[in-house]
Order: structure tokens, then sequence, then C-alpha cells
């Protein structure tokens, strides 16, 4: 086998770390099913299975121990979390004693024989929170480590201290193995130079001889929250109650870093209802709305044009919260918090070398995201169900060929969806989620999706399965009953009952009884599986059945250069679970780890998308007809011959007929249409990356309406446009091009610790959990309590986003991490 | 009705008649007749008499034999003795080319220890007349007895329309779990099957509706529930065909299009598009093949197939409940409407995709079909004209979906639980389960394309078709696994009835214990489900409703159990194939008067499961040859391990549940534990 290294590669190519403000991170731990400690219980709980824990010292750098924890795992010390703290190994491509590439780790050995020495790699860090930026739309708003310097002084400068061609951008870059903090910073920042969010630090592990391996070490920020104080120019009194509630959280002095004059973030609001800034006393927000209008006209957007998240708002605003139980208003307190994501970069160069002739290199992504808070339990729709059908396709086949996939390996995943089926429904107090009124409450004035459906579309809340129906334990049994029947091999029964994506708007009985049921999708409407897991529950059905003679067949998880998929689930030393990507919700709406809507944006070159519809928000290029497009709406997309349709229509039952169904309109939505989620919606376009294909684009604007497709007459115009690839070139890597550090979170929640409290279980069951400490009464009914009761009584208290049993804003901004509970086995630890 | 002593006689002298016409050898003829024998008869053609003495008689049978067009088949439907006299009613079919059927009444007399023909009357059936009737002398409806009151007889008709509902449902079951898919089977041949299952599978979920909807008119009625398969005498006579569970061949198939076909006439080919003609006679052929024979006699005399299908019976219920006078508006309980099992509950999702209406609420026509003013389609695309083969011949013309091809399109199942709080809507409830059943729906909408409902004749008959071209391109191939037919886990004495298949290797009984149990919890929590309708609020979560998805596990236990024992040898001798769900009634469907007692009759039954699970456990560690035989065994049942651990955990965890409602009973629920 020859040794010479022919390129790098860092894995995981996507990892996740952790917030928490504990000093020591999270030991390194993972999940089993069927573990022999629960052979006897196969449906409970995943067992939580310790693994080798590499402990870096803090003086030396160096992994100065691997130790194995002992259960039960301590996820808090005191009351403080640990930090998931991820580790990105390099690998290097050399060629084995078949010709063939292989990846293998880069040790100091093979740095060796390539007559390189560990003083010639070094790192480059770009991290960044756009998430202010994404509402303000204003670059200024843009919290990043990279920082623009004087070409000649190396000084930090200002966003109009110099000309554009005397300043270059700087990026974090370590060569050594102390422990670098990574300060992001901000042009609206009170001082552009001086005042910083910490977005956690990183540090080159320093080899030695068991360890010898290149690592680097990511350890995220501590979950503060910036910003100016609660009203710009002053700061709350302790006394100072929110609506009726606790009292205001107070920024830190430290924390207070946001400047209210520069950036239009404090006092942000959307214009279209509320014209006038309604905090018209304060001095600093007088001219808020000239600063907004002018931000507005950079960006080419109509005045008129909110620019809006999906669900909006989705920040911390001033009280009374939450804004749609008060008139809609939302104004922004102007919070930031220290998530972020980004890239980090390896290099071997010798000194004096060329960087941009530089071949050895490798970039792997990064971000932060709130703590992993019920560990044993996944989400039935992942990040990495997602990233599955973009690296196979919507179509079940075999890796990396076009024959058809084992029976064994779909059986396996077939029965993989149906297990995380029940490991999310059991964190849902369904008869809530039903819209079921609650010992008499409406059903109106408990969060669910009914209740989202209802005010959707101006249609009285129907509970979505029959009422008498919807009980936690029994629901979870049913599902528990179909998985064991899978694990004996048993077809799966139940494909028609799979809401198919294009479904997600099919509010009749028949569409919202489909499965996964109660729960949110990216598009806001009901949650659907990616096409590939459904298409992945239809092979199994036709499947044969398992024999004795069939040898289980296992998914190639060796690495090569070519195999995309073991990259991205590789498990690096150290790196809980909770790093890896199967973590991550993938309803993303906002999301919790990221937003990955975000990363379909740009998928055709020379347009951008907005992250949660078929709005055109940008356009980069002159040339007329494309430069035209920015307002429009994509309706729909050619390939294969085929049309995909980008929205789809909104239907309800019609109250005279109870076999019809009628189009729901509305008048902000007078053509009933629901746009698609991109990651199920362009499944079948990005096989056809680098071709070019046909997208129709309507022919009137559509910045505040759905437009409808016509044929007669034809109401839309056709380009072609490029597809872009998803990942960097022979890598697992989410391409640049599609997402700039920072824009993977920038949808989320500023601070998350919003998401938290606004987002009912009805998203991420298994990860922002509802029902806890489940147990049966004597009537045989499920009882137990809702994880933001501030008081564990046994006694469900259902979310009206008004009870003062449950956490509220600001306590949860002030002490999150001792309010929020880690659920094992379902239960408070 | 005197006891039939010499009916062997008398059969042996009919055998010779059928024969002879058959043959038109009427050497065979002059020992049975009697010399001054005569016919008497009408046509054809109609109109002509054929008052024939003996001679004239057999002259005529010599040169006509009827036997011309290939097709003639004959029964022998009743004998009626009465010491030396006796009456003889025999049916022909397919005589001469032209098909013909007559309907015989012979009259014999014993003379010196010899039975002998003395007079043949015959009536010509021609093609306006019913197939399956047992001609015009029995197409009555079954009559009421004496000692029954209307309501009492509507209730007893219904209750075994029930039976037979059940009857087949689990008939169907058991071929869709007998299929085989290999490995090495091409794709399309794995598609095939895979549909076909799916079809019969929606079937068999239809008719849990269709046993649903009986349950509730029965409570409209103020009658108890009719959970069981009742195989007394009086329900048989209601069963399309004798009840035996098979795998699936086209045997088995023919007999469920039997069940279901609609009421057409016969010749088929002068009424019916010729390959749907074909595949009828065929399927009615094979029918009659495998059960008009001796062995299915019934004791009063009667063959099975002389008797109503499921259809008929259903046809009878109506026309009771249709007539004030007999079912006065007293006998309904419209208040049990609330406590009716309904769709919303048990329907999960299964119902065709709604059709669209605009605003006004006015139904939107397909604009890739429109419809003309006649309600027909105009689109007139090969497709569509394949789609729409006219039955003729009846009231109204039947449509059969019969091109459609299962393995090619997928056509989802529709459960219908309809409620009634009246008559009309208990007819309409009826009506909507024979159009399901065997009448095609098509041909009373207006919107044939729109609709993508198919009857379960629809899907029978196409599937039948489809597998009979896949066994005719490849001879000796079968759809299903060498799975025994009725499989019992009984052991003998009394000895077994012929034909049934005992489990005997252990993990084929134990499998088949608990699959029993598994039926029976699934008909006892169905049972109390009705019993607890009054006592549980509807509005938001109760008992009742939890136990209705206890149901739905159990049928998913059902379904699993099933498919684990068509992978275990029947017996230690792998010559003998392969084992097959039980579904064994027990002895008594009835529970017991207090609910706390109920529940503790579930708990006994799921404790019951777990032991024999772990009997089943303990065989396979048993270090011996016995102990590896079992583990090789649950070897070749693939997951069957991985499944009752988790059925275990599944029991354990509805321990703990029954527990808690046993708890949450107070003094009772303590007491007996």
């Amino acid at each position: 086998m020859t040794r010479t290294i022919k390129g790098l590669r860092i894995l995981p190519p996507f990892a996740i770390a952790r917030l928490g403000s504990a000093d020591e991170p999270m030991d390194n731990y993972t999940i089993e099913l069927d573990a022999p400690a629960n052979q006897d219980r196969p449906l409970g709980y995943r067992a939580l299975k310790p693994l080798p824990t590499l402990i870096v010292g803090e003086r030396s750098g160096e992994i100065e121990a691997v130790r194995i924890p002992t259960l039960p795992l301590q996820f808090k010390i005191g009351d403080k979390i640990r930090p998931v703290a991820p580790f990105l190994e390099v690998f290097a491509i050399v060629e084995n004693d078949k010709k063939e590439d292989g990846l293998v780790p880069l040790t100091v050995d093979l740095l060796d024989h390539n007559d390189f020495s560990v003083k010639d790699v070094s790192w480059t860090i770009t991290v960044a929170n756009r998430k202010v930026a994404r509402r303000t739309g204003d670059k200024n708003d843009v919290v990043t480590t990279d920082r623009e310097v004087n070409k000649k002084t190396g000084q930090p400068v200002g966003r109009n201290d110099v000309r554009a061609e005397d300043k270059v951008v700087q990026k974090v870059v370590v060569a050594d193995h102390d422990i670098k903090t990574l300060h992001g910073y901000c042009n609206n920042f009170e001082s552009a130079h001086e005042n910083f969010i910490v977005f956690g630090q990183v540090r080159f592990i320093k080899p030695n001889a068991k360890h010898s391996e290149i690592r680097l070490r990511f350890t995220p920020a501590r979950g503060l929250i910036y910003g100016p104080t609660s009203k710009p120019g002053r700061r709350p009194s302790d006394s100072e109650a929110s609506n009726h509630g606790p009292p205001l959280y107070a920024i830190p002095a430290n924390q207070d870093i946001y400047d209210p004059e520069k950036g239009i973030w404090a006092g942000y609001q959307d214009v279209s209802e509320h014209p006038e800034p309604c905090d018209k006393d304060d001095a600093k927000l007088k001219d808020w709305k000239p600063r907004r209008n002018r931000i507005w006209d950079d960006n080419n957007w109509s005045r008129d044009f909110d620019n809006e998240t999906l669900p909006p708002g989705l920040f911390a605003i001033n009280p009374p919260a939450p804004s749609w139980l008060y008139d809609n208003v939302a104004i922004s307190r102007g919070y930031l918090d220290d998530a972020c994501d980004g890239f980090v970069e390896v290099r071997i160069a010798r000194p004096g070398e060329d960087p941009d002739q530089n071949t050895l290199r490798a970039t792997a992504r990064i971000c932060l995201g709130p703590p992993a808070m019920a560990p044993d339990s996944l989400f039935v729709r992942s990040l990495a169900d997602d990233l599955d059908q973009v690296l196979f396709g919507p179509e079940v086949r075999k890796e990396e060929s076009t024959e058809e996939e084992p029976a064994e390996i779909t059986r396996a995943r077939a029965q993989d969806i149906v297990r995380r089926a029940f490991e999310t429904v059991r964190f849902m107090n369904v008869a809530v989620m039903n819209g079921n009124a609650f010992k008499g409450r409406p059903a109106l004035s408990l969060d669910s999706m009914p209740e989202e459906e209802a005010a959707d579309t101006e249609r009285a809340i129907r509970p979505v399965m029959h009422p008498g129906a919807v009980d936690t334990k029994a629901i979870t049994a049913l599902h528990q009953q179909a998985y064991a029947a899978l694990r004996a091999g048993t077809a799966p029964w139940f494909k028609q009952l799979l809401r198919r994506p294009d479904e997600a708007a099919d509010f009749t009985d028949r569409g919202r009884r489909k499965m996964p049921a109660l729960m949110c999708g990216a598009d806001n409407n009901y949650l659907a599986l990616t096409w590939r897991q459904i298409h992945t529950i239809e092979k199994a059905a036709s499947d044969p059945p398992p024999s004795a003679e069939s040898k289980p067949a296992a998914v190639s998880h060796r690495l090569t250069p070519r195999n995309l998929s073991a990259q991205i689930h590789h498990e690096a030393k150290g790196n809980p679970i909770s790093s890896h990507p199967i973590t991550s919700v993938a309803n993303c709406c906002p999301g919790l780890e990221v937003d990955f809507r975000a990363v379909w944006r740009r998928l055709f070159k020379g347009i951008e998308l907005r992250e949660y519809d078929n709005l055109v928000v940008r356009v980069d290029s002159d040339e007329p007809t494309v430069a035209g497009l920015q307002g429009k709406r994509l309706l729909r997309v050619w390939v294969g011959g085929k049309e995909y349709r980008m929205m789809t229509n909104i239907y309800g039952p019609a109250s005279s007929d109870p076999d019809g169904r009628i189009e729901l309109t509305t008048n902000m939505n007078p053509a009933g249409l629901a746009p698609l989620e991109w990651s199920n919606a362009l499944a079948y376009v990005l096989p056809h990356a680098g071709k070019m294909v046909r997208c129709d684009f309507s022919t009137k604007d559509g910045w505040d309406q759905q437009q409808p497709l016509s044929e007669k007459p034809a109401n839309y115009v056709s380009i072609e446009f490029e597809v872009r690839p998803f990942f960097e070139e022979d890598t697992a890597v989410i391409s640049r091009a599609l997402a700039e550090a920072g824009e993977l979170t920038q949808g989320l929640c500023s601070p998350w610790q919003n998401d938290y409290r606004e987002c009912s279980c009805y998203y991420w069951a298994s990860a922002r959990p509802d029902f806890v400490n489940v147990e049966i009464d004597a009537g045989g009914l499920s009882k137990g309590d809702n994880w933001f009761q501030k008081k564990r009584t046994g006694s469900y208290v259902p979310d009206d986003y008004a009870d003062a049993r449950l956490v509220m804003y600001d306590e949860l901004f002030r002490g999150w991490e001792e309010l929020l509970k880690f659920q094992i086995g379902g239960r408070d630890v | 009705m005197a006891a039939t002593d010499d009916y062997d006689a008398i059969d042996k002298v009919i055998e010779a008649y059928i024969q002879a016409a058959k043959t038109g050898d009427v050497g065979l003829l002059f020992p049975i007749f009697h010399e001054k024998a005569r016919l008497f008869g009408e046509g054809p053609p109609k109109g002509k008499r054929w008052d024939l003495d003996r001679d004239e008689y057999f002259k005529m049978q010599a040169a006509e034999p009827l036997n011309k067009g290939g097709n003639y088949r004959a029964r022998l439907v009743s004998v009626k003795q009465m010491g030396p006299s006796a009456v003889a009613v025999v049916e022909e079919d397919g005589c001469w080319e032209d098909n013909v059927s007559f309907v015989d009444i012979f009259s014999l007399s014993r003379i010196d220890g010899a039975w002998k023909i003395v007079n043949k009357t015959y009536t010509h059936r021609d093609a306006g007349s019913a197939l399956a009737a047992p001609g015009d002398l029995e197409d009555q409806p079954h009559k009421k007895r004496p000692d029954m009151s209307w309501r009492d007889h509507l209730v007893m008709l219904l209750t075994f329309g029930a039976t037979a509902e059940h009857c087949l449902m689990v008939q169907y079951l058991y071929a869709a779990y007998s299929l085989k898919v290999e490995t090495n089977d091409p794709p399309d041949r794995r598609q095939k099957i895979e549909n076909w299952r799916y079809n019969i599978l929606a079937v068999a979920r239809e008719e849990m509706g269709h046993l649903l909807t009986v349950q509730n008119l029965l409570l409209l009625l103020g009658a108890p529930a009719a959970l069981g398969r009742d195989s007394s005498v009086w329900a048989q006579n209601y069963y399309p065909y004798p009840f035996s569970l098979d795998p699936l061949t086209l045997d088995t198939l023919a007999c469920f299009v039997y069940a279901e076909m609609p009421e057409v006439h016969r010749p088929f080919r002068d009424s019916m598009d010729p390959d749907l003609s074909e595949s009828l006679e065929d399927v009615v052929r094979r029918v009659r093949e495998r059960f008009d024979k001796e062995a299915f006699r019934r004791p009063d005399g009667t063959m099975p197939l002389d008797v109503h299908r499921v259809g008929q019976l259903y046809q009878e219920i109506t026309t009771v409940l249709r007539d004030h006078d007999k079912i006065p508006d007293e006998a309904f309980d419209e208040a049990s409407y609330e406590f009716q099992a309904s769709w919303d509950e048990w329907g999960r999702g299964y119902k065709p995709t709604p059709h669209d209406l605009d605003a006004e609420g006015n139904r939107v026509e397909d604009e890739d079909d429109p419809v003309d003013d006649d309600g027909d389609s105009n689109d007139d695309s090969d497709v569509a004209k394949e789609r729409r083969i006219k039955v003729s011949g009846g009231a109204a013309p039947l449509v059969a979906r019969v091109d459609w091809k299962p393995s090619q399109m997928v056509a989802e199942s529709f459960v219908r639980v309809d409620r009634a709080a009246t008559r009309t809507e208990a007819l309409k409830a009826l009506d909507w389960i024979a159009k399901q059943g065997e009448a095609p729906h098509l041909s009373v909408t207006k919107h044939l394309k729109s609709s993508d409902e198919l009857s379960h004749f629809d899907r029978f008959m196409a599937a039948y078709r489809e597998l009979k071209e896949e066994i005719d391109g490849n001879p000796g191939w079968s759809p299903a696994k060498d799975v025994c037919s009725n499989p019992t886990t009984r052991q003998p004495p009394p000895p077994l009835a012929a034909g049934d298949h005992q489990l005997q290797s252990v993990v084929a009984k134990r499998l088949g214990q608990m699959f029993n149990i598994r039926y029976r919890l699934l008909l006892n929590y169905l049972g109390h489900i009705f019993q607890l309708a009054k006592t549980q609020p509807v509005d938001r979560p109760n008992i009742r409703s939890l136990l209705m998805h206890r149901v739905f596990g159990e049928m998913y236990n059902l379904k699993t159990l099933a498919g684990l024992l068509v992978r275990t040898p029947r017996t230690d001798d792998p010559k003998d194939g392969w084992a097959g769900p039980p579904f064994e009634m027990p002895y008594s469907f009835t529970l017991p008067d207090a609910d706390v007692d109920v529940w503790r009759q579930h708990r006994e039954l799921i404790g019951t499961s777990l032991e024999a699970c772990r009997k089943l456990f303990n065989a396979a560690s048993d270090p011996g040859p016995g102990g590896r035989r079992v583990k090789d065994h649950l070897a070749a049942a693939t997951g069957a391990e991985s499944y009752l651990r988790a059925l275990q955990d599944l029991d354990l965890q509805t321990q703990a549940w029954f527990e808690a409602i046993l708890a949450g009973e107070g003094p009772k629920g303590a007491a007996r534990s």
C-alpha cells in the first residue's frame, strides 16, 4: 500500500455541538436497541451505553486518558448542563494494496511519511449567527468570527472605515494546541471591534504516542442570551413584571452589546400589520422605520413586504407574549443567542507554500444546537433521513448501484421508522394534540395542529381522530404492536395510511388521519415522511418474508472516498450520539439544531428562494428575464419529462357532503395553495445536479400570496436553470454555495430558548417533549406531567401560553439549564 | 320427512340416468325405467310439449345426448322416500350446444326390491332463469319457523349474516397468508403476488366493516352481538359453500368469486362479454366439481350449493326488514345509534378520496373525463372501454371491472361501518353491504371513472383471471406455500374431522395455541366494546375506545402469528409441509355479566398467552435433540423469537393496564384476583 496522501477529509462532515455551561463536556455514549439488559423488554427505551470518553488535558491539549463512564450518565453537573463538544477527525485518502483509494486516519506517522509535520497542520474556522440578519435583511447584523481588517495594518475596520479594496477578511486560524475562543463580531454591536458573542472554543488536539491522530475539538457556547436591555436605553428592575408573570429577564452587562441606534433588531416588527412602530416613545427607535426602509430598498424589496420566517415571529418580544394572543403585536427585544453554524477547514502546507495552490485541505460543517433533552429517544424523521434521501434519492436502491436494495436492509429500515414513530408519540399528550377539549376547556385555547389548521384556514376546529380514541399509552401500544409485527418479518400493511408529501395540506378527515398524525412538517402543515421513507415501507410490503436461508445484509460503512453515507454517519472517537445527524430533527419549522430548509434556497443557480416557500427573494443575474423573477413564484420544475409542482391544494371537508371535499381559500390565500417543503419537493430534481432544467415561474408577482398554475391561459414563464450539486465535489460536505456560515441556523428562533417556549411538542416530541412521567391511572387512561410544568403533580397542565404553572419566557431565558429536565425512560432525571 | 333408507340405491338409479343422458347410451336406461314409464314436459322450444312413452323417450335421448356441447353437468338435488315410493329431483345444465338447463322430477317405485323410474316430469329452464337458485321449486325465501316472531327471524338472519361474513373473512385471511413470495421470483410476479395479497386483505378488511355494520343493526333491533362462527345446520344453510381454511389456489379463489358473485343469468355468454362469461363458467365448474359430492351432503339431504349465497341472504333480510307489518317501527331502538360502532372510530382512514365540490357544494367534474347528460363517460379510450364491460340481462346493466389487473393497479380499500337509527338507514346499510360485496356499485353511480372503489367480486374475479393466466403460463407453479388446510391444535379424542391437519411440531402447536388465544381475545374485546358502549363517554378518551385499539393490536398479532405459522413445519417430518393459522373457536364467546369479571377474563387470556410463550422458550432451551429441533423450527420462522419477546413485553404492559383498571374497580377488582 502506498502511503502518499492524495487528499484529505474531515469526518464527520457534519457535526452537532450542543450548548451547556458546565465546564466538563458530556461523556461519550450511544443508545442501543435490544441491549442484553433489555432483552425481555425490547419495546422499552433505548439503553444508554457509555463509550470510551477522551479526556483532554486542559494544559497539555493532549488526550491524557480514555475513560468509560459509569451508569447512570450525568447530563448535568449541579444545575449546569454538560455541553456536547464533538471531535472532528482528519482522514487521508491513500491508495491501498488493491490500488483503490481508501480513507485512513491522518496520523503523525502518515504526516511524517509524506514529509510533513504536525506544525504544518492548521485549521481555519468560520462560524456565524445570521438569525437577526435573516429577519432584518441587514448585512450588518451578521455576527461572525470573520473580521474585516485593514490590508496594510491588519487592524479591524468598521463598515465605513476604509474602502473595500483596502480591507480583507481575516479568519480564525488555529495552528497551535491552545484553546482558542471563538468571538463573533457584528457591525451593529455597540463596538464592532470590542463587543462579541462567544460562540465557543476550538482546540487542535495535540497528538501523542497513544493518540497520534489529527483532530480538532469544538466546544460550544454556554447558551447565553445577548442583546440590548429590554427597553433600549434603560435596564428593567427586578420587580417589573412581564404580562402578569415573572420579572423580565435582564441582560447582564457584559452581554448588553447590541446597539439599537445602529441596527433595527431592537424594536423590529412586521410592518404590514403595524405600519407605525409601536414603541414610539423610545428615543432610540424614533427613526426605526426610515432605517428599516433603507434596508428594504437596498434589498430591492417592496416596502410592504414582510420578511417573515415560518412560523412568523420566532424571537423574544416585548411583553405581553406570545403575540398571537395579543393582536399579533410582536416587537423584538433585540435578543441574540450564541448558537451558530459554519465551517471548519484543515490544511496541510509547508512553510512558504502558496495556500491557493495547496490541495491538501478539507472542510466540515459544524452547528450548535440546544441539548438533546430526551437522549434515549429518536424522532420519526431526522436530519439523517433527509440526508439519506439526498444521497440515495427518493427511490429505494442499493448503495452505489442501480440494483434494488436487499430485502433485509429495507426491512430493517422500515422497522426503524416504526420504532421511531412510537418513540415520538409516547412523548405527546395525544388527547390534547388531537384537538380534544381538555376538562371542558375549548380546544381552540390550547396549542395543537388542529388549532393551527383552524387559525390558518379560518375554519372551525375539529379533532383529528375520534376524541374517544386518543390516549397516549394506548396509541403507543398500538404502534409497538405494529413494530413487533415487523420484527417478525410481517410485510407492512399500512402503506395506504402514510401521508404523501403532497397531501400535507389535505385537511379532510381522511387526510388528517394519515401517518404520521398530529405533527407539524417543515411546511407548517401535517408532517409527511421523506419520499424515501415512504418508499422503504412500500418496498418492504412487497419483499419476500425473511427466511432461514437469507443472510442479513449490512449497509456498507466502509470508509472510502466514494462512500458518502459512511462518511456522514462516521462516529468519531469520543463523540456521543447526540452529535450525529440522526439526533437532529428534520421537520424544520424552523427546527432545533439546523433549519434544513435553508439549504435548498439556492439550488437553482441564479435565484434564491425563500426557505419555506416558492417565493423568489433574490436574483444574482443581470439578465433581464432572470432579474425580473424577484417577487415571482416558482410553480413547477420539469425533469425527465415529468412535472413536479411546488405547491399543493389545501383541502377541507365539505359541510354538506361527508364524502366530499372543497378547496380552502382565504382572503390572504385566494388560490387555496400551500407550498411543499423543499426536501421532498425537490427530491426528484436533485439527482439532475449539473444539468439545466426547465422551471416555470408565475408571471404575476407573488410577494404576499401564492400564485396558481394555469395552462389555459398559461400564466407562467419557463426559464432553464442549472441545478447546483448538493455537496462539495467528491465530499459529503453540504455545498458552501447552498449555505454560507450561519445560514443553516438563521431561520431558527432568536434566542433558541424562545422556541422551546413557543413550539409545542407537535413539532418534535422526542426532542422537545410534552408528556412526561406518563403512567396509567385508575381508569386505565394515561396521566402525567407537561414537561414545562414547574411542579410535577401527575396532573397534566395543557399549554395555553398563559398558565403560570408552566415555565414562561423570561424564566427560561434566565434559568433554562435548571428548568429543563432531561428525560430518561420517559421520566425526569 | 321420512328417513331415506334406500338412498344409495336410488342414487345409483339416478347416476345411471345421468350417464345415459350424457352419452345417449340408452342401454343404461332399460334396467332403471319401468316399461310403462312416461315422460312429460314442455320445451324446448318454448310451448312444445314432449309427452312421450318410454320407447319414444329413449329414441329421442339416443339421438340427442345431452353432452353434445361438452358442458353437461347434472346433480341430484334431493330425494324424498316414503316407503316403496320416492321422488328425486335432478338439475341439469349445459345440455347440448345451447347450454340448456332442466329440472327433472323423477317418480320412483320399488318393485321387487329394485327401484325403477316410473315417471319423468321436467321443467325447461332457459337463459332467463337464475343460476344458483336450486330450481323453481325451491326458489323461495327461507320460511320463517312458526315458533318464531318475524323480528326474531330477522335477528336470526342477521346473525347468520354476521356468521357468514366472519367465516368468509377468516377464509380470505387464510388464503392471503398462504401466499409465498420467493427471493428468486421475477419482480413482476412478486408485484402480482403482493397485489393479490393486498386485494384479498382489502376484502377481508371490508368484511370486518360489514361485520360491524351487522352488529349495529342487531343493536338497533335490541339483539345481542353476533361475533362467533355458527356451525349449526341452521347457519350452514346460508354459507355459500362448506367452510374450509385452504391455501390460495385457483379452486380457493373460485370459491371466493362464487361467494361474492352477483345475481347473473345463465347461460352467461348470451348476456355478457365472452371473456367474463368463460371465466364465470370456469369458476362455477370448479366450485361444483369440488362440492357436488356426497361427502358434502347435509343431514337434511340438501347439497351445499343448493342454497342461497350470501347476497341472497341479505336479499331475504332486506325483504323482511322492508315489511312494516312484519317488522313494525317499534322494533327499532333509535337510542342505540350513539352506541353503535362508527367509521369514525373503526375506519382507520380507509375510505376513497373524497370527491371535489365547489364552494356552492356542486360536484366538480374531472376535467379528464367529462360525463354526458346520461352520466356515461365520454371517454372512448381503450382503457375506458375495457373497464366498462356491460353485463346485461338484469334489471339494470351491471358493469364489472374485470379487465382491471390487480398487479398493475392497487385499489385502496374502503371500510364501511354504517350506523342506523331507522328502518331506512338500516336498509341503506344493507344495500351498501350488498353492493360492496357482490354487486358492482358502479352500476348506480353516474361517475364511473371517477370512482376508485372496487367490489369484492371485482377484486376476486380479476385476481382469478390473472392467477389463471399465470398458472397457465407456468404449469406446476403455485402462488401458495405448501401450507396445510384446516389446521388444528386439538388432540383426539374425539377423532379429528376429516380434512383437519394437526399441528404437531412443538413450535407449530404453541404458535397455533397462541393464535387461538389472540383470536379469542380479539373477539372478547369486541364483545366487551359493545357491552361498554352505553356506559362510556364519547367525547373524550375512554376505556371502550382503548379496547378498540386492543382489537386492532390483536389483528396485528393474528397477522404476524399467521405469517410465522406458514413458515413453521407442521410436524417433525418435512414432508408434511407447513403449518397454518387454526382460527379455532373457543367453547364460548359469552362474556361474564359483571364488568370486573370480563376484565379478569382478558387478563387471564393474556396470562395464558404468556404461558404458551414461556413454554416455547423453555422447550427451545432444552439441550437435547428435542430442544434443538425446536430451535431449528423457530429459526425457520425467521423473526419469531424477536417477535415473541416483543409480544411478551406488550403483554406485560397490557397486564399492568388490566391491573390498574381492576384496582380502580375497588374491592370488586381485588376479590378473586
